[in-house]
């Protein structure tokens, strides 16, 4: 069933196996602008989100360097006070609505998931491709509202400034509503995907742990995001008819909107995180060459995640004025997140113990992803504690905690799975030192802008001033820290330069250069065919037996790991087929 | 697309081929020929690989997007309760601002039009084309009727000045729905804009330099009631719209014959929609016209 | 494995999988309760308006009783979840359970602003005595100790260029015996 790997095949610089040369590359096959863009292929859908989130994550990013700077100085450095509002505003608007939502969900998770679990596409091609421009159609109404001078009540348009202010946020809450059907369709389409378009053989125990992320988040956005929409829609009549339902002046509560932000928004925060867990899960496997310790331990706590994420919103609301019952309640259904994801950060160094651990640039990502959300985890439970939260809250304290998950977390992670997935998507292999340069400029930049952060929140910097004359002595620190976000920016550019040198001069990737037997490298070319396979795989093993296509003992205990294949050449892929009557052409037109 | 039909190197399983089902309905149906040189039905599409698997799939998917639309409204439930657990006594006046009977008639409507949605997914089912068409055409008909009760109400409360929140304003000297008078404010009648400021300013706290104790022109929270009840019924009565334009372009086709016990997808999934439409006014009537 | 599996055999059943097939008596029978109830609902609250049955508090659960009553039997028969099952039934079962979360969460707090003053059992003059040690003894600690500096002046050993010049806070700078607590 497997065929070993030949160094001497048909391609002269990437090794394919036999029946496993890209004969056809989605990439290239239709050509053409238009065909691209009413493309139903969900490959050519997670590219083009690929594209847009790349654009939104620059974007938010020079708003971040521009907030650090403005900061640099005691006193105004770069701008007014009133730009500044609306910058950092932005700056949190595009990253969460435009980038991160959107990141790993609808770039890899819409490349990846139909190929994972064997299928040609996903279950609605056309709903994929309706999510796309629904993505692009709210931040065009983002944009107008920023053309228009953006807005200052930060991302969290809280009422009843939201109200009051006199910017243009019925635009941007328009934006943030379309933006979240996006959101809907995605989640819709991935669990009627894994629901019903498995290959035979794909049990739900053999589903890779980036589906089972993909699954819960999926969860998460049905059930979180259509609060949002609602929640926009009151605030855009209350701007425009004051129906007081949040204005205490007309009987209305401005905590219920508070309620109403984070019941979508606490949720949304794991729509961020679980699929990052899911590429780590990937990464940890592949990297340690051996089995994922406790699959079902790790494949379960995602959904745990999913749903004990709905019950802790209040923790956002400890000094807002609702009730001591509530925040009692919230704060300890907070410290119960903390087990499931605890079980995954255990299950991941198991993983690793004793394995053959190979330091490719995406497990490096992975290692710092395991070192900053440790760090970004238990500084969650610290601020969901009621107690510390009444002084933390507000602080830099939390700024620092949100993100070392959301960027040492999930952008990282995100960045390791490019890294990994990279050759698959373009058929590419990126360059390893420059990647492994990446890392380090990433991990330093990071830790560098962000763990001071924590040492200013504590000793009483809150968050979104522009100013600190009370607290001089804080200037050094604010100045490492704006120091640390040009190196993290610095590191960002190189993975950018990489991924663009290599689809020039990069060398040609193997079907499975990193020896994975996931069905994306173990079944498909690089790049993939446009119909994903030739055949309709038959799934015969789970996602992390090595042994059953490398060799090996396949027990997971560190004794005998699969070996670790030359990243040019590429390790043996599978050809197990069925035949269900939809057969690919092979041959080149 | 090409069409080339290759030899098959495929290891054979019939056993877990199974587990897609078998088309083993044996109706008649528009076979297309697909890659492999197979003949397919033409409503299936190329990344299914049977009718029977992309029947389920559209309608678990139909299924999500109601549950989304379960959680749409549900914010609206919410605020609901909070604020009549709040203002019970308020509620309880201003809900009698709503005409019951009319309610009643539109919830009748309402419910027929469920029925003969299910009657034309059975009229499908059956292969029967004139029920059918006539049971969407019929069902468009009630939908219609519901909208013109609905406009007639809210025309109605327009015209007493039983607007949204801070536009909250029943001018003294009008007739209320149940027949009443508004008198006077007690510290300032002026009325129009006036009135309305004081409306906004007056807070709680002091009721008792109104009118009449409990009524509902003496509390301008009674604006929260009404705007809960137009934001409800305008988001309910926006998707019965839509519900009407889906139901008519299933009728369209359906007149074209597009449907059969083989494929009818869209008069499902629809269905399926037309009666959450149903299931909220469901709740909505008792919460705002009963109690 | 797949989850699409359905009940095989029912009598109305067409040997497709999901589609079944609803009676013409079933749909019947379903309207005639949907409509009876709905009677039943309007003629209990116009009565208890009149003041003929004096339901109370009561009337609310009959009320949503009777709807929820009414949107089972349009779930179960119209919509077929009945013959369904599985997957679409835990969808929509899944998404009335998250709105009963939200509704209750939300409820916690709105439901119980400034409850938590009132909940003391405790007499309050032996709060009172209680509170009275334990100021003595905070006094008799901060005899032998130096108070620590408040949050606003930063930490001289980890910011040793801090007090440039203290910003105007009423705040004991020099350590000295503390003064007696004010509260």
């Amino acid at each position: 069933m497997a065929t070993t790997s030949q160094a001497a095949t048909a391609v002269a610089t990437a090794a394919y196996p036999p029946g496993h040369e890209p004969v056809h590359n989605y990439l290239k096959e239709p050509k053409g602008i238009k065909s691209w863009l009413l493309t139903v292929d969900h490959k050519r859908i997670g590219i083009m989100y690929l594209i847009s989130v790349a654009v939104a994550f620059a974007i938010g990013g020079i708003l971040a360097l521009l907030v650090r700077a403005e900061l640099f100085t005691l006193g105004p450095t770069l701008m007014e006070a009133d730009t500044y509002n609306r910058v950092f505003t932005m700056h949190g608007i595009v990253m969460v609505f435009a980038f991160i939502i959107p990141s790993i969900m609808a770039t890899l998770g819409n490349f990846l998931l139909p190929i994972m679990i064997g299928a040609k596409d996903v279950a609605f091609p056309r709903l994929n491709l309706a999510s796309l421009y629904i993505y692009w159609l709210g931040m065009l109404f983002a944009l107008s509202s920023v053309v228009t001078g953006g807005v200052d009540t930060g991302w969290t348009f809280y009422t009843p400034y939201s109200k009051e202010t006199g910017t243009f946020v019925l635009m941007m809450g328009l934006g943030v509503f379309i933006a979240g059907f996006s959101s809907i369709l995605t989640g819709l389409n991935f669990i009627v995907t894994i629901h019903k378009m498995r290959a035979p053989g794909m049990t739900w125990n053999r589903l890779p742990l980036f589906l089972w992320s993909v699954y819960a988040t999926s969860i998460v956005q049905i059930l979180a995001t259509p609060v949002i929409g609602i929640t926009m829609v009151l605030l855009a009549l209350e701007r425009a008819l004051s129906i007081g339902i949040f204005d205490p002046a007309l009987g209305g509560d401005p905590v219920l909107f508070q309620h109403f932000f984070w019941f979508y928004s606490h949720p949304a925060v794991y729509i961020m995180i679980l699929p990052a867990f899911g590429i780590i899960s990937e990464l940890m496997g592949t990297f340690s060459r051996q089995k994922v310790y406790g699959y079902r331990a790790v494949a379960l706590s995602s959904l745990a995640i999913a749903l004990l994420g709905f019950l802790v919103w209040g923790h956002h609301m400890f000094t807002s004025g609702q009730s001591p019952l509530s925040s009692v309640v919230f704060s300890m259904i907070s410290f119960l997140i903390g087990v499931p994801s605890g079980i995954k950060v255990f299950n991941w160094l198991a993983t690793m113990f004793r394995g053959s651990v190979w330091l490719q640039t995406p497990m490096l990502y992975a290692l710092s992803f395991l070192f900053q959300f440790t760090i970004g985890g238990v500084t969650g439970i610290m601020v969901g504690a009621l107690a510390a939260d009444i002084h933390l809250h507000d602080t830099y304290f939390v700024v620092s905690h949100f993100h070392y998950v959301m960027m040492g977390g999930t952008v990282v992670s995100l960045l390791g799975g490019l890294h990994y997935w990279w050759p698959k998507m373009t058929g590419r292999l990126y360059n390893e030192r420059l990647g492994k340069l990446s890392a380090l400029l990433v991990f330093l930049g990071f830790n560098m802008t962000f763990f001071v952060q924590f040492i200013m929140g504590s000793q009483g910097m809150p968050r979104r001033y522009y100013d600190y004359p009370d607290m001089p002595w804080m200037q050094p620190l604010h100045q490492l820290s704006t120091v640390g976000s040009w190196i993290l920016g610095l590191g960002l550019l190189v993975v950018l330069v990489n991924g663009l040198w290599s689809l020039r001069r990069g060398k040609l990737a193997p079907g499975n250069p990193w020896g994975a037997v996931t069905l994306e490298w173990s079944y498909c070319t690089s790049p993939p065919d446009p119909h994903n396979f030739h055949r309709t795989p038959l799934v015969t093993h789970g996602p992390y037996d090595f042994h059953a296509v490398l060799g090996g003992d396949g027990a997971g205990d560190g004794h005998d790991p699969a070996p670790i294949p030359d990243v040019a050449v590429g390790a043996p892929q599978e050809s197990v087929s069925v035949e269900d009557g939809t057969t690919q052409p092979t041959q080149p037109k | 697309m090409a069409s080339h039909s290759t030899a098959s190197l495929a290891v054979a399983h019939p056993q877990v081929q199974g587990v897609y089902g078998h088309d083993e309905h044996g109706h008649e149906d528009l076979m297309l020929i697909g890659h492999d040189g197979e003949p397919h039905p033409a409503h299936l599409q190329h990344h299914f690989v049977s009718a029977e698997q992309q029947f389920s799939a559209s309608k678990l998917g139909m299924w999500l997007f109601l549950v989304t639309e379960i959680l749409l409204f549900g914010g609206l439930f919410v605020a609901y309760t909070i604020f009549r657990a709040w203002y019970p006594e308020l509620y309880a006046e201003a809900s009698t601002q709503l005409d019951t009977v009319m309610g009643a008639i539109n919830t009748l409507v309402l419910l027929t039009s469920s029925l003969t949605v299910a009657w034309a997914i059975r009229g499908a089912q059956t292969d029967n084309q004139k029920v059918l068409f006539w049971n969407l055409v019929i069902t468009v008909a009630l939908a219609g009727t519901f909208m013109v009760v609905k406009y007639f109400e809210y025309t109605h409360k327009f015209d007493l000045g039983i607007y949204p929140g801070e536009h909250f304003v029943l001018e003294p000297g009008t007739t209320t729905v149940t027949g009443e008078v508004v008198e006077p404010l007690v510290p300032a009648a002026e009325g129009g804009a006036g009135a309305e400021a004081g409306h906004a300013e007056a807070g709680a706290g002091d009721h008792g330099a109104h009118a009449r104790e409990g009524a509902i022109f003496s509390d301008p929270r009674a604006g929260i009631f009404f705007a809960i009840y137009y934001v409800m019924t305008g988001i309910h009565g926006l998707h019965v719209i839509i519900g009407m334009v889906a139901i008519s372009i299933l009728a369209w086709n359906a007149r074209r014959g597009r449907y059969s016990s083989v494929y009818y997808t869209p008069v499902e999934n629809v269905g399926l929609y037309w009666h959450v439409v149903d299931i909220i006014w469901i709740f909505l009537f008792p919460l705002m016209y009963l109690i | 494995m797949h989850d699409d599996a359905h009940a095989p055999t029912h009598e109305e059943h067409t040997g497709h999988g999901a589609h079944h097939v609803l009676g013409r008596d079933t749909l019947l029978k379903t309207f005639g309760a949907l409509v009876a109830l709905t009677v039943l609902t309007v003629a209990l609250a116009l009565l208890e308006r009149a003041g003929v049955i004096p339901l109370g508090g009561l009337s609310v659960p009959v009320a949503l009783g009777i709807a929820g009553a009414k949107a089972s039997l349009v779930a179960a028969y119209f919509m077929g979840l009945k013959y369904d099952g599985g997957t679409n039934l835990l969808a929509f079962v899944g998404g009335v359970a998250f709105l009963v979360i939200f509704l209750t969460f939300t409820y916690l707090d709105t439901g119980f602003r400034d409850t938590f003053d009132e909940q003391s059992a405790v007499p309050v003059d032996i709060l009172r005595a209680e509170e009275a040690a334990l100021l003595a003894r905070q006094d008799s600690l901060l005899r032998t100790a130096t108070p620590p500096p408040l949050v606003s002046l930063p930490d001289t050993a980890l910011f040793p260029n801090a007090p440039m010049t203290p910003p105007v806070v009423t705040t004991p700078a020099a350590p000295a015996p503390a003064p007696a607590p004010q509260e």
